[in-house]
C-alpha cells in the first residue's frame, strides 16, 4: 500500500476503535483544558440527555487521520483536512474510520503523483456517520 | 452579545508551546499507535527532527494561544456550555508541528451566519487562525466553525 500507486476508488484498510473509554475522554478534557461537563462528568452528561460521556471532536478527527495516514512514512505528510461533525460519539461506542481515494494530484510536468486526497468517514456501530470530509496526504519525493 | 456583531473582530494574538508530555498523553488518549508522537528516536527514524505534535491538537493550540477555550467560547455566548458545538474544522499544514517549538498565532472571526436548522435557529461562527514559527514561517492555517443553538 504505497501512496504513489493509489488510484481513485482505492480503499485503505479501515481502522476500528473499540469500546471508547471514559477515562480517555477525561484525560482529553484535562489536556485540552476543556470545561464542557459532558466530556468528564457522568451526572451532568445524563442531566443533559446524553447516554454516557461525550467523546471530543478532535478525538474523532484523530481516528480519521490515523486511517488516512496509514501509507505515509511520517504524519507530517498530512497536507490538509476538511471535516464536518454530524453526530455525537459516546463512551462505550465502537467507531470505524474509512478512507477512499477521491483524487490524485499530479505534477504538471512529469505526471508524478504529488498528493492523494481521501474521502474519509467515521461511522458508529449503528451505521450513523459521525464525521466525514476529506484529507490530503503528500506523496514523498522518490 | 449578539454573535453577528463579532464578524471581523481580531482575536488577541499569542504564543503556545506543546510540551513532550502533552503530545505523548494526547496520542495515548486518542489511541494513536504512532510513536513519532511519543519519542524523538521514532520521529528521527521517520525523517523528522524530533518528537511530533499530533495534528489534532491544532485547535487546542490556536485556542490556547489566543486566550483559551473559555475566552474563545465565552465570547460567543454567556452560557456556551448549554448549546455550542464544533460543526466543521479545516486546516492546511505547511510545516511540521514539533514538541517544544513555540508557535505564534493570530486569529480573527472570519464569518458569522444565521441559519434555520432542523431543530431551530442556529448561528455559525467561523474562527480563522494563522500559525507561524517565531521566524514567521507558516506552519498551518485553520478554520473552525462553531455552532450556537438558539434557545439552548
Amino acid at each position: 500500500m504505497e501512496l504513489a500507486t493509489l488510484e481513485p476508488g482505492d480503499e485503505l484498510p479501515p481502522v476500528t476503535i473499540e469500546d471508547l473509554q471514559g477515562s480517555d475522554m477525561k484525560l482529553g478534557a484535562a489536556l485540552l483544558q476543556d470545561p464542557y461537563p459532558p466530556h468528564f462528568d457522568e451526572r451532568t452528561a445524563e442531566e443533559m440527555g446524553y447516554p454516557r460521556l461525550l467523546n471530543q471532536g478532535p478525538f474523532n478527527l484523530s481516528y480519521l487521520l490515523q486511517c488516512a495516514l496509514q501509507p505515509a512514512a511520517s504524519p507530517t505528510a498530512l497536507e490538509s483536512f476538511d471535516t464536518r461533525f454530524h453526530a455525537m460519539v459516546f463512551e462505550g461506542d465502537t467507531v470505524t474510520a474509512s478512507a477512499t481515494v477521491d483524487s490524485v494530484r499530479k505534477d504538471n510536468t512529469d505526471g508524478k503523483p504529488e498528493a492523494v486526497t481521501f474521502s474519509i468517514e467515521l461511522t458508529r456501530e449503528d451505521g450513523t456517520v459521525a464525521v466525514d470530509g476529506t484529507a490530503t496526504v503528500r506523496v514523498p519525493d522518490e | 452579545m449578539d454573535p453577528t456583531e463579532l464578524e471581523g473582530i481580531e482575536l488577541p494574538s499569542g504564543e503556545y508551546t506543546v510540551e513532550r508530555w502533552k503530545a505523548f498523553l494526547w496520542a495515548d488518549a486518542t489511541r494513536n499507535d504512532d510513536d513519532t508522537f511519543r519519542y524523538d528516536d521514532d520521529a528521527i527514524e521517520a525523517g523528522e527532527n524530533g518528537q511530533l505534535v499530533p495534528h489534532t491538537l491544532c485547535q487546542h493550540i490556536a485556542f490556547e494561544a489566543t486566550g483559551g477555550i473559555e475566552s474563545t467560547m465565552g465570547r460567543l455566548a454567556d452560557d456556551w456550555t448549554s448549546g455550542a458545538a464544533l460543526g466543521q474544522l479545516r486546516a492546511t499544514f505547511h510545516g511540521p508541528l514539533e514538541v517544544g517549538q513555540t508557535v505564534h498565532v493570530e486569529g480573527h472571526i472570519a464569518n458569522v451566519e444565521r441559519k434555520e436548522g432542523s431543530s431551530g435557529g442556529l448561528t455559525i461562527v467561523t474562527h480563522a487562525y494563522d500559525v507561524r514559527t517565531p521566524d514567521d514561517e507558516p506552519i498551518y492555517e485553520m478554520e473552525a466553525d462553531m455552532i450556537l443553538m438558539e434557545g439552548a
